[in-house]
């Protein structure tokens, strides 16, 4: 889900000409704590409640005016605008593309779809989410694999210990993976039952490695009741040869999921714990 | 015994030439003034268009100098700003609007065969 798709295009603004003593008026009488300031539909900066409180009221909104505004553009990922809300601990976010003010998303309503990203059992992002940063990855122009990880007979687990041990399983698992993750290189996601997936920016060759490290690192855990449990895990990845238009990157994204993912079945029936999709064309142009 | 009230009004009128711009070479903008740079902009681009530069200045009392380009053209901003802002000092305080008439000589002197 992309910023334009919550943004609330009815925004109060002002313009540069009028006085502080106006600006200050009309944000308490709408509660806001700040303003945009317009001109000619352009944004030239915003006039804050401290803004407010420091200039002459006789002054210009022009003469008051913070000019370095944080901004983000229709088209960003909603956890790309909560990550600029968060780094500058701001409330609200201005929608701009061209220099032209579109609308504003807020933290409480970003919040509100952010939660929705997060699965409430393992605390992990969903499966959606990791596709889009998978986009965002693809978009900056880096390269990128995706692990997709199963586990072994855990119908089979839920039967024999109940569901309450499954989820802890479950929960124990993500915080196993995390543990062998670099979070500074890979996102570790649940998709959906009891599977997971990674997106890396390892090359294939590495993700490779990874993939064994967490094949035999969840292996070494101590579950729950003494059990043994395994993973099976698909790799997908491969090489850029061309630049990709944008609608692009979504099928490309969908194609290494539904590679890995058939990867992780194969090796599951193979026994063979990880399978690797090698030299998958990114490009579709 | 009544005493009747009298009410007289007095009234002087002085006039005098309205300056254009009533600002002068150079006008310094505090930074709580009552205006602010961008106010002094579009009164003297209504008043003088195209006549005087705005300079923002990194100073603790002074948010932006105003100032005749022509000033400029003969002495550059970074030779005459500081010495603006060093000569106002004492005077200076963050809510003043200040202005300054400013004289330039150049004096030359040179010297030719015979």
């Amino acid at each position: 889900m992309r910023v334009r798709d919550i943004m609330t295009t009815e925004v109060v603004t002002v313009e540069p000409g009028v006085s502080v003593r106006r600006a200050a008026a009309i944000m308490e009488e709408g509660g806001f704590g700040c303003l945009p300031v317009v001109e000619n539909g352009r944004l030239l900066g915003v006039v804050t409640s401290r803004d407010v409180r420091s200039a002459h009221f006789n002054r210009l909104v022009a003469d008051a005016m913070t000019r370095q505004t944080v901004v983000v553009g229709p088209d960003a990922f909603l956890w790309e605008a909560g990550e600029l809300l968060v780094r500058h601990g701001i409330e609200r976010l201005l929608v701009v593309q061209d220099g032209r003010l579109l609308g504003l998303v807020t933290k409480a309503r970003l919040w509100q779809y952010l939660a929705q990203y997060r699965d409430p059992l393992t605390g992990l992002y969903r499966g959606e989410i990791l596709k889009e940063k998978a986009m965002a990855l693809l978009e900056s122009g880096a390269e990128i694999a995706v692990l997709f990880l199963d586990i072994d007979n855990f119908g089979r687990i839920n039967k024999k210990y109940g569901h309450v041990i499954g989820d802890a399983v479950l929960q124990k698992m993500a915080v196993a993976m995390r543990q062998l993750l670099d979070e500074d290189q890979d996102l570790l996601g649940r998709y959906g039952g009891d599977e997971f997936a990674v997106v890396t920016r390892r090359r294939l060759s590495e993700a490779r490695t990874l993939a064994t490290l967490l094949c035999e690192g969840t292996s070494l855990v101590d579950w729950p009741h003494g059990m043994s449990v395994s993973v099976s895990i698909g790799v997908a990845g491969g090489r850029r040869v061309s630049p990709r238009a944008l609608e692009d990157v979504a099928a490309v994204v969908s194609e290494l999921f539904n590679l890995a993912s058939l990867a992780s079945t194969r090796a599951k029936r193979a026994r063979k714990g990880v399978m690797v999709v090698e030299h998958c064309e990114l490009v579709t142009g | 015994m009544e005493v009747a009230s009298v009410r007289r009004a007095e009234i002087a009128i002085r006039f005098s030439e309205f300056e254009i711009p009533p600002m002068q070479d150079v006008l310094l903008v505090g930074r709580r003034a009552a205006i602010g740079p961008e106010a002094a902009r579009r009164m003297i681009d209504a008043l003088s268009p195209e006549q005087y530069d705005i300079v923002r200045v990194e100073h603790p009392m002074v948010e932006a100098v105003v100032v005749r380009k022509f000033i400029l053209r003969m002495v550059p901003p970074e030779r005459f700003i500081p010495l603006l802002l060093e000569e106002v000092s004492p005077i200076l305080s963050e809510e003043a609007v200040i202005k300054a008439q400013v004289r330039i000589t150049i004096h030359v002197s040179r010297e030719v065969e015979l």
